[in-house]
């Protein structure tokens, strides 16, 4: 496992496209922030430090009457899902060294982790992938907040041009690459079954964001029942 | 303290939550012994997670979504390029919209 520059380009071009994307989204980040009342600076420090915008949105209807301490619970609420994905990276991350690694994660979101973990099944052994990747989403995501912020209202609904289809048809691709590169039978169904139905039950159940904590945990075990049989 | 400081404090905090959930999966495994076995639930953990958020946002998102999803899908399938499959999504999702469907 290595991480170098080429790999670095490697991610920044598979989710250049995603990343211009991302756009939007920031521009109704900044918007929604500095009408909450934050200054514009203080928007886009907020979105080139924290970079996640599960946690910057939940944020928003605390920021004027919330504590300090509310705030960070909400975020770290909306923001677990991070610690699946990191274990789910470790077989690979944790062969480079620990600096680089604590460096890399810190631009961790679903996106390149999606075209990282993928790219490692398929044998690359290149952490510079989901750093890159993650530089791509963080440049558009910093630079969108900031027209949000100083434009000051963004276009509006974004679902008019579909446009807030554009992560989840990702991730349904991302699902069917890795369902084509490697298909396991009954390996790759069941944890898909369970996975769909804590999702479903999980999201009328549990409090936004933990139904994915629960549904990686739940699809994890089944994984961990049938590997070897 | 004034309210420009509390906000920047607010911020910075509001980043280490976030930067320690993005290094303790990594942190938490590193002091595990991986096994065959582990390596293979984590493997489908990162599975779950995709199939986790994609249901989740069609249950939400209703009929609308699910079609979009539905067309991205069968892009991914007929082409294998994940930004042909976006394309499909997100027109699909337009083209329902503008249907107010």
């Amino acid at each position: 496992m290595t991480l170098t520059l080429k790999g670095f380009f490697k991610g920044f071009r598979s989710l250049s496209w995603l990343a211009v994307f991302l756009i939007p989204f920031g521009m109704a980040f900044g918007a929604a922030a500095v009408e909450r009342g934050i200054s514009v600076e203080q928007a886009i420090l907020m979105s080139a430090a924290v970079f996640s915008a599960a946690a910057q949105f939940a944020a928003m209807p605390l920021w004027e009457t919330g504590t300090v301490l509310s705030l960070v619970l909400v975020v770290l609420a909306v923001s677990t899902r991070h610690i699946l994905l990191g274990a789910a990276l470790s077989p690979w991350l944790n062969q480079i060294s620990r600096p680089r690694r604590l460096a890399g994660l810190s631009v961790l979101s679903d996106p390149n982790f999606a075209d990282s973990s993928a790219a490692f099944e398929r044998g690359e052994r290149d952490a510079g992938r989901l750093v890159g990747g993650g530089a791509a989403l963080w440049l558009s995501w910093v630079a969108g907040s900031a027209i949000g912020a100083v434009a000051g209202e963004s276009f509006g609904d974004l679902s008019r041009f579909g446009i807030d289809a554009l992560m989840v048809s990702y991730f349904t691709a991302m699902i069917l690459a890795r369902w084509l590169d490697r298909w396991q039978g009954s390996a790759t169904v069941l944890p898909a079954l369970t996975a769909a139905a804590v999702a479903l039950v999980g999201l009328h159940l549990l409090p936004a964001g933990w139904n994915i904590v629960a549904t990686a945990l739940a699809g994890g075990a089944v994984g961990g029942f049938l590997h070897g049989r | 303290m004034d309210a420009s400081t509390l906000s920047y404090l607010t911020i910075a905090a509001m980043a280490v939550t976030v930067y320690l959930t993005r290094i303790a999966g990594s942190e938490l495994m590193s002091r595990i012994t991986m096994t065959a076995r582990l390596e293979a639930m984590l493997k489908t953990m990162a599975a779950s997670v995709l199939v986790a958020i994609v249901v989740s946002e069609c249950a939400r998102g209703g009929l609308r979504d699910s079609l979009a999803v539905g067309a991205a899908a069968a892009l991914m399938l007929a082409t294998r390029n994940p930004y042909a499959a976006m394309t499909a999504g997100v027109a699909a999702a337009a083209a329902l919209s503008f249907l107010q469907i």
